[in-house]
């Protein structure tokens, strides 16, 4: 698929735009299927991802919503977003990394909510700031959260749990992990500056794939001018790094995902 | 003037501060605990951080993440808000230290007026009349007891770092005192980290009449007249007006005077309100000195038609008052009614859960500031405050009407409110008399209590039709026919 985040984003803006109330687009490339689909309800954007590579889920930070009920607006423009893999897979056990063809499904929702269009804003009441945040995963990618925020927020990642996570009216993204009781979320403790690693020229910590023990440093956290390490709880692989280097967390929010290692 | 502000605060006050910088074109920074991700503040902020858990001391009292968060996010001061961190001296210096602007006075006089026994002494000295009382903390029993029987019973006990009612035990005689002074000791301690206690002469059938007071950073100070907060309840405000309906024009301006002087004895800077006791012989005593703006701070500016907390900011970044005492003018009648997320008829127990459906009063005249909508969970970590009712008129009598017309269509349902408290105190002949005092709430509330009909506990006659639930009603009108 030659599309880029910025390319889907650009096609949802132009879609929140047009006259079109409804509309369904397939589009199919190297074993990858997006689907966009723009309705009349509340904006939401759906990211299924079957992939090759490491399973990813990027909750895109939330933008808080515009809108004091959570409910939709009459008038406003839906497009929900699907990119999936054809013939792609069942839930399964989760198969070591690397692992071509290993069927890992991972979706993401994430709210898209087109602040400056009229259509697309999820309210038009003044006041409240619509962001706008969006999940991607691109098998097969490395794992990146992309998010813009045009409140400049930054903002709170989606919690990813066990496919328990709740749905939340905030417009949230929100990673819903389908099938991956064993994803372990690393979480900021504290509010701080995250670093992948320990001064800007060292390489990181960690990377996508990378195996750690318990105990292992993850990441840091600076606040108040200290250095906090964050360590692993489990020893397993790091299959996500949802936060950005340099940029500031907010307490609990969700920063790296471990995949345990398996027994047996 | 500042481009950023973090306020470090939930709930309306948060909502209130985010209103008064948005039309100021101020970028707002709100913080939130776990438990008000969906919290309006959150929603009306530019951005918003989540510094904690639920608890307060671990979220709202977190002072590392909260001054993290502001400098992460660039803001340029923090609005406190009340309660939480805003009379905290030591925060206001760490903001400072950290290139941050504290919307507040200065550390020195939040330290001063803090400390409720310095704050006497200080005041005292500047001329400010003050209730007998012991001249320090009571080291001793045998040091109470000797300071009681000069000021005469009954003597209010109370925490040298108190507020909030927190600490305060009334003694009418000595054996009362042998048993409240360990007791206000063992309160204080665990309210506040600091057990020292002194002792003020108790006035009986005393009003609470408070001056709400600005000063900016080149010694400039004024009034705005005073606030009337005599209906409470334990020591807690439940309906404020403005101005009090005891005063006379020219007493106004003595108080205000008075409290302009003890003001500018301490440099003070920002709004603040100093809180004095009338006596019925109409003299009255200064109690303490609250260095924030305060809950009720609507009523004050309903009647000056000044925006206080755009002045408390405008003060914080360096800007002189725009006004002289000659300037400020007072106009018609203003009454806050607090309404609670609490159940009246069952001892005032707070009532958390959802609001099923939220409907607010409006109109002419009528101001309400609130956090909450139809579908908001009330969690059960913070206070009980769900909004504010104000209702504006050109005198008393026409706000108590207004007033009482809101507080018909005021709807919150799905949790308890204290509506129905409001909607009685209104109607009450007393209070439409203005013949208040600091008691009479809790003897009119032990009164309509007193009664139980089939088993339930009637708060009062029915009157105005203003049961609780329906469930009552038959014995309601019972009670009014036995009253009748």
């Amino acid at each position: 698929m030659a599309l880029t985040l910025a390319d889907v984003k650009e096609l949802i803006r132009l879609l929140s735009e047009t006259d079109i109330a409804e509309l369904q687009l397939e589009l199919e490339s190297e074993g990858a299927r997006l689907t966009i689909r723009k309705a009349g309800a509340f904006i939401q954007a759906n990211t299924v991802a079957t992939g090759t590579g490491p399973g990813i889920a990027t909750g895109g930070p939330s933008g808080r919503m515009a809108g004091v009920t959570g409910t939709s607006t009459a008038g406003s423009a839906g497009v929900e977003l699907g990119l999936s893999q054809p013939g792609g897979s069942e839930t399964g056990s989760p198969l070591p990394a690397g692992t071509a063809a290993s069927p890992r499904a991972v979706s993401a929702e994430a709210a898209v909510a087109n602040a400056g269009h009229g259509a697309a804003a999820p309210s038009s009441g003044g006041g409240p700031k619509a962001a706008e945040a969006v999940g991607v995963s691109v098998p097969p990618a490395t794992v990146s959260a992309v998010s813009s925020s045009l409140a400049g927020a930054p903002v709170s990642g989606g919690t990813p749990g066990a496919g328990t996570a709740p749905a939340r009216g905030d417009g949230g993204a929100q990673a819903l992990l389908a099938d991956e009781p064993q994803q372990v979320p690393v979480v900021a403790p504290m509010v701080g500056t995250f670093y992948r690693g320990p001064s800007p020229d060292a390489p990181p910590f960690v990377e996508v794939g990378s195996r750690v023990t318990a105990g292992q440093t993850l990441c840091i956290i600076e606040a108040m001018k200290l250095m906090n390490e964050i360590t692993a709880e489990v020893a397993g692989r790091v299959v996500a790094i949802l936060a950005e280097d340099g940029e500031p967390v907010e307490y609990g929010q969700t920063l790296l995902l471990i995949e345990p290692e398996t027994r047996g | 003037m500042f481009a950023k502000v973090l306020i470090a605060n939930r709930g309306e006050i948060a909502v209130r501060i985010i209103r008064a910088c948005q039309e100021m074109g101020i970028a707002t920074v709100a913080i939130y605990s776990e438990a008000d991700r969906e919290a309006l503040h959150v929603r009306l902020a530019d951005e918003a951080f989540c510094v904690g858990p639920a608890p307060s001391s671990k979220s709202y009292l977190n002072v590392p993440n909260i001054l993290s968060t502001a400098l992460l996010l660039g803001a340029d001061a923090i609005h406190p808000g009340y309660g939480y961190l805003s009379e905290r001296a030591s925060f206001a210096e760490m903001c400072a230290s950290h290139g941050l602007v504290f919307i507040g006075p200065s550390p020195a006089v939040m330290e001063l007026m803090g400390d409720k026994i310095a704050a006497r002494r200080r005041m005292a000295q500047a001329g400010v009349p003050v209730l007998p009382g012991s001249d320090g903390p009571v080291r001793s029993l045998a040091e109470a007891v000797q300071v009681a029987s000069q000021i005469g019973y009954p003597v209010m006990i109370k925490a040298a770092a108190g507020g909030g009612g927190k600490g305060m035990r009334l003694a009418h005689d000595q054996e009362e005192l042998e048993r409240f002074v360990p007791l206000a000791r063992a309160e204080a301690q665990a309210a506040f980290g600091d057990g020292s206690v002194y002792l003020e002469k108790y006035l009986e059938n005393a009003r609470h009449i408070e001056v709400q007071l600005l000063g900016d950073n080149s010694g400039h100070v004024i009034h705005l007249g005073e606030r009337e907060c005599s209906v409470q309840r334990r020591h807690q405000k439940v309906l404020e007006e403005a101005p009090s309906s005891l005063l006379t024009p020219a007493e106004r301006a003595r108080l205000g005077e008075i409290a302009v002087q003890g003001a500018k004895a301490v440099g003070y800077t920002s709004t603040g309100t100093m809180e004095f006791l009338v006596d019925q012989d109409r003299h009255f005593y200064f109690c303490e000195m609250n260095t924030r703006i305060q809950v009720e701070h609507g009523v004050t500016e309903m009647v000056a038609g000044v925006d206080l907390v755009q002045e408390q900011i405008r003060i914080a970044a360096g800007e002189p008052l725009r006004w002289t005492q000659d300037q400020i003018q007072l106009r018609g009648h203003a009454i806050e009614c607090r309404i609670n997320a609490e159940n009246p008829d069952a001892d005032f127990r707070p009532s958390p859960g959802v609001i099923q459906f939220y409907h607010a009063p409006g109109g002419y005249g009528i101001r309400v500031d609130s956090h909450v909508f139809s579908g908001y969970e009330v969690p059960p970590f913070y206070d009980s405050l769900l909004a504010k009712l104000i209702a504006w008129g050109e005198n008393r009598p026409q706000a108590i009407a207004r007033l009482r017309r809101a507080l018909e269509e005021y709807t919150i349902e799905g949790i308890e409110t204290n509506l129905p408290l409001h909607r009685r105190i209104l109607q009450e002949k007393a209070f439409q008399d203005g013949e208040i005092s600091t008691t009479w709430l809790e003897r009119f509330l032990a009164g309509a209590h007193g009664q139980r009909v089939n088993g339930q506990l009637v708060t009062w006659s029915a009157d105005g039709g203003h049961s609780l639930n329906t469930a009552q009603t038959e014995g309601l009108v019972q009670l009014h026919q036995q009253a009748g």
